[in-house]
Parts: structure tokens; C-alpha cells; sequence
């Protein structure tokens, strides 16, 4: 059996599960901003989006969501919470939904870029001419006695 | 020749050159909004240099042609995600409608199956009660009601559908016959040595309204354009256009025919493509599971009526009446009417209550199916939730690579081969990162989002 939880421990919990929603909140404002970067074609801002998401992924993995779970479960217990509010697990959850559904979107334009630049980089690794050739040298169409 | 008179006439030949290059790019920023417009390149040929002697001088430069830039890869790109938004946009409204009707696993028939096993519980208190035996029969009545509406609704959606191919394939013959026309003018233009930019960009926007309502191929030949579906058949040909037509099939559906040849299935593309996928695979797999669902809960709760005794003392009677296979669902009835004939006895003494646990246990008895009545309606509600939010992401996807791929192609420039390639390759990077960060991200949802919507009571 598990010791009691002492109230530091109860708001360190709590901590943890506004944070998480904190950073889940974020990353799909990060994800959001990516594919507005995809569509404009901007890598710079593409390449630090998805730096910011790699960090927060790191943080977010921290915490499995079991310990989050009892977290909210521990908040809930306390009644901090007003009547009617959904409930902090609710808001996490509704908070990954979001996530869930910009991701889908994420991965499939991902993909059709991938494919887009592959196929681009196939054909400069293989360039035409730049410029067309001349056919031979033309029969001059001005003499100089012309010109004369 | 190496003259003044020689300089000056290379001077004014490259000055000429020049303005006719000016031009074009005047023509560019001036139709820079125009839809459909192709950005033209003046293409600058070196002039036949004249030999001296032992020495070679230079003409200087020559405009040759006016030639459109059409990045092949990005038009070809473009056409093909152009067919996708098309088809996944197709998808998602029908699917949609399909959604609307397995909306919850609460709601419905997932209600229903739960109002009725309550109504069996309920009987359990007092099996002589006659309107405890009603409660029964109402409840059945509903679930059969409910089971019927989707059946009929369902075949209400298809009936749109094919009103959808149908509507389709006459806009996709309007379109072919006047790419068709246009088609011919160009031909005509070229052959007295014109320019048909201006028909070719309106021929282009046709085809990209076309690629939206069907996949197409386009091939460039002797005779001009020819533009086939899929599978090869002919839409347009040079100044031809070939219609599509459209028939009932056997099974009440609308097939597209192509010079008489059935052509329905190798439509994978663009509204009609997207419109007949969720047409022929996805709703019959949703009949499919809703008909099996009918007539394996019907013959499951008949096992248990016909192994218990009603009011009277008889042998229980079957409560639903279903017809097994394709109409399962539309055709689930209640088939008794009189509540004394509810089988609750197990032992035909009318006190006893000893056939209901019978009953009671279909809810937690998984079907041949595998799973219990209320779990495979949820399989079925989560699996129509989880489809249509697959197309709607896939054509929000497909707008903005749309919006990406059109981009790139209005931003074609003369940046070198080399400086492009190591920006492609940096995308290419960065693009792998993104993968990695999607699955990352999808563990992480799921994860979270199969724990169920309430958190556990504090420890």
C-alpha cells in the first residue's frame, strides 16, 4: 500500500497535468505553424518548428500518461475544481483530440511533400539544357551590301 | 567582318533580343494574377558564329522563341493532387453523412441495445407483469425501428451518390468536349505558326477542372492533346471529345460506361472517384457490419427466447424475425406482438424468472462476431469516426500541398541547379524530422485518448 500523499505532493501532481495540457496545447500550435510553413514553402521556419517539437515531444514523454491520469484523479479528490467545469483529465484529453486531428493532416502533407521533393531532386540530379541550342550557324540574312 | 558596322549590327541584334525579353517579362507581372497563366521564359539562342580564315567571330545573341515555362514535375504534381483534393473532398462529405447516422456509441441503436436489455432486467423483478413484458416489446421494437432507419438510410446515402456519378459525368463531358474544341483551335494556330499560349493556358484550367472530377492522364502527340481516364479510354483525342455514359447495374447502382465498356472501377480519382469509393466499398462494409450485427443479435436473443417457456406455459417463440444476409438490418422485425409470449420461465410455471438471465446474457455474450452487441456497434461508430477524420485530414492535407506545390511552381527563378538541389535536400531533412515527430506524436494521442474519458477515483 502506497503512503499518503502529502499536499505538496497532491499540487506537484496537479503541476504535472497543467503542464502537460500546457504543452500539448502548444505543440499543436507548433504543428499548426509548420504546415502553414509547409504551404509557404518557408524551410527556415519549417526546420525551427520542427526543432520546437522535438523538445516538447522530449517533455511530454516524461510523464506516462498513467501518472497523469492519477495526477487528475488527485486534483479532482481536492475539489478545486467549480461545478460544471470539465474535469483537468477532460481537458487533456480534448487537448489530444486537437493534437490527433492536426497531426493526421501534418503526416499526410508530409507525405505528399516528401514525394514532391523527391521527385524534384530526382530530376535536377539529372538537368537538360539550360538553354537551347543552336541549330547550326545561319545562313546571314544581312550582307554587307545590304547593310550598305 | 569584324568591323565597326559588324559590332554595331550584333549590339542592335542583342538590343532587339532584349526588348523582345523585356516583353515577356512585362507579359509575366502583367498577367502575374491571371489563372491558369504559365510564366513565359524568352529563350536566347547563340547566333551561328562566321569563320575567317584561321579566326571565328561571334553574331551575338538571337531571340528565338517565346516559350512557356511548365515545370513538368510540379504541373504534373499539381494535376494529381488536384485529382486527390478532389477525391478526398468527394469522401468526406459522404462521409459525413455516413458519420450522421453512427454518430455515438450512445446514441441509436447503442442506446437502444441498452434501453432493451434494461427492460429485460426490469422483467426479471416481476416476469408476470404485463406492462414490465410491454416495456420488453417496446424496447425490441425500437432497436428493430433504429436497426431499419440506418439500413434505410444508408441506401438513401448510395441513392445520392449515384446522383453525384451521374451529375459528374455530365460536367466531365461538357468539359471534354470543350477542351475538345479548344484543342482544335490550337491545332490550327500552330499550323499557320502562331502563338496559342493564350488557348493553351485556358485548356489547361479546363483540365485542371477536369482533374478535379476524375482522374486523367494527359499525353501530348502529333495530333495534339489526348487526355484518357485511368484505365486508357479515351476522353478527348485532337478536336474529339469521347462522352462517358452512364447505366444501372444490377445491383441498383450507376456504372460508367466508356464506349460501351464498364469503366467504374478504374475511376480512382477526383470527385467521382472519391464519390464511388465510399459508393462501393466503404457503405457496403458498414451494411455489411450493420446487417451482421442485425441477424446475429436476432438469432442470438431468439436462442435464448426458444430455450425458455412464456406466460402460458408454451415453448418460447422467436422475438425477432430477421432475414439473414444483405437486408438483415432493414429487414429486423419484432415478430411477436402479444407480451404474455416473452419467454421468461424456464420452466413454463409463469412466476419464474429463470429464462431471463438467459436473455440478460446476450449483452456480455460476444457474437460470432467476437465481441458483444454493444462492443461491435462501438467497433462500428469508432471505425466510421475514424474514416471520416482520415478524409477530412487528407483533403485539409491536400489543399495545402495545393497551396505548397503552386507556390513552388510561381517561384521558379534562376537560382543554380547546385543552390537548389542542397535546398531540397535540407527540405528532405527536415521533412524526415517531421515523420519522426508525427509518430512521436500519434503514440503519445493514442495513448492517451484509449484511457478512456474519465480519470480513476484518487487513490
Amino acid at each position: 500500500m502506497s503512503e499518503p500523499k502529502t499536499a505538496g505532493q497532491q499540487q506537484a501532481t496537479k503541476k504535472d497535468a497543467v503542464e502537460h495540457l500546457a504543452l500539448v496545447r502548444s505543440l499543436s500550435h507548433e504543428i499548426s505553424s509548420a504546415i502553414s510553413a509547409i504551404e509557404r514553402n518557408d524551410r527556415a521556419d519549417l526546420s525551427e518548428r520542427v526543432a520546437a517539437q522535438e523538445a516538447i515531444c522530449l517533455k511530454l514523454n516524461q510523464k506516462s500518461p498513467t501518472d497523469l491520469q492519477l495526477a487528475c484523479a488527485s486534483y479532482r479528490a481536492t475539489s478545486e475544481q467549480s461545478e460544471g467545469e470539465p474535469s483537468l483529465w477532460q481537458k487533456i484529453r480534448e487537448a489530444h483530440i486537437a493534437l490527433d486531428r492536426l497531426n493526421r493532416v501534418y503526416a499526410a502533407l508530409i507525405k505528399r511533400s516528401q514525394k514532391s521533393i523527391e521527385m524534384i531532386v530526382g530530376l535536377y540530379r539529372n538537368p537538360g539544357p539550360p538553354y537551347a541550342k543552336d541549330e547550326g550557324a545561319p545562313s546571314p540574312k544581312h550582307t554587307w551590301s545590304c547593310e550598305a | 567582318m569584324s568591323s565597326l558596322s559588324s559590332s554595331l549590327w550584333i549590339a542592335a541584334g542583342a538590343l532587339q533580343a532584349t526588348e523582345g525579353a523585356l516583353d515577356v517579362t512585362s507579359n509575366n507581372i502583367a498577367n502575374a494574377s491571371t489563372p491558369g497563366y504559365s510564366r513565359e521564359q524568352a529563350v536566347m539562342t547563340e547566333q551561328g558564329a562566321i569563320q575567317e580564315g584561321n579566326l571565328t567571330y561571334g553574331q551575338g545573341v538571337n531571340l528565338q522563341q517565346i516559350q512557356s515555362i511548365r515545370d513538368q514535375v510540379l504541373s504534373f504534381q499539381i494535376a494529381l493532387e488536384t485529382q486527390q483534393q478532389g477525391s478526398t473532398q468527394a469522401q468526406s462529405s459522404a462521409l459525413q453523412q455516413v458519420q450522421g447516422l453512427f454518430s455515438s456509441s450512445t446514441q441509436g441503436i447503442g442506446a437502444d441495445f441498452s434501453a432493451f436489455f434494461n427492460s429485460v432486467s426490469q422483467l426479471s423483478t416481476n416476469p408476470t407483469s404485463v406492462p414490465n413484458r410491454q416495456a420488453v416489446l417496446n424496447a425490441a421494437q425500437t432497436l428493430s425501428g433504429d436497426f431499419n432507419q440506418a439500413a434505410t438510410n444508408l441506401d438513401s446515402i448510395t441513392s445520392g451518390l449515384n446522383q453525384t456519378v451521374t451529375q459528374t459525368v455530365t460536367q466531365i463531358n461538357g468539359l471534354t468536349q470543350q477542351i475538345a474544341q479548344l484543342n482544335g483551335q490550337v491545332g490550327t494556330l500552330q499550323n499557320e505558326g502562331k502563338d496559342p499560349g493564350v488557348l493553351l493556358d485556358q485548356e489547361n484550367q479546363l483540365i485542371s477542372q477536369l482533374s478535379q472530377l476524375t482522374n486523367v492522364s494527359e499525353i501530348q502527340s502529333g495530333n495534339g492533346l489526348t487526355l484518357t481516364t485511368g484505365n486508357g479510354s479515351p476522353l478527348v483525342v485532337g478536336n474529339q471529345s469521347f462522352a462517358l455514359q452512364t447505366s444501372t447495374n444490377s445491383s441498383g447502382n450507376t456504372s460508367i460506361l466508356s464506349q460501351g465498356q464498364d469503366i467504374t472501377s478504374a475511376i480512382s480519382g477526383g470527385t467521382l472517384g472519391g464519390t464511388i469509393q465510399v459508393r462501393d466499398t466503404v457503405i457496403p462494409n458498414v451494411s455489411s457490419q450493420l446487417n451482421n450485427l442485425a441477424s446475429q443479435f436476432a438469432a442470438s436473443i431468439n436462442s435464448a427466447q426458444t430455450s425458455g417457456y412464456d406466460l402460458n406455459g408454451n415453448k418460447g417463440a422467436a422475438l425477432f424475425s430477421v432475414t439473414p444476409g444483405a437486408g438483415a438490418a432493414a429487414s429486423l422485425k419484432v415478430a411477436i406482438s402479444d407480451p404474455s409470449l416473452i419467454a421468461a420461465s424456464s420452466d413454463g410455471t409463469s412466476g419464474s424468472n429463470g429464462n431471463v438471465a438467459n436473455l440478460l446474457a446476450v449483452q456480455n455474450t460476444a457474437l460470432p462476431g467476437g465481441a458483444t452487441p454493444g462492443d461491435t456497434y462501438t467497433n462500428l461508430v469508432a471505425q466510421v469516426g475514424n474514416l471520416t477524420a482520415q478524409a477530412q485530414a487528407e483533403n485539409t492535407a491536400s489543399s495545402s500541398s495545393l497551396t505548397q506545390l503552386n507556390d513552388q511552381l510561381g517561384a521558379i527563378s534562376g537560382v543554380s541547379i547546385d543552390e537548389e538541389t542542397t535546398n531540397l535536400v535540407n527540405y528532405q531533412r527536415d521533412y524526415e524530422a517531421a515523420a519522426r515527430v508525427v509518430t512521436t506524436v500519434d503514440a503519445l494521442t493514442q495513448s492517451v485518448l484509449q484511457m478512456g474519458e474519465s480519470a480513476p477515483t484518487a487513490p
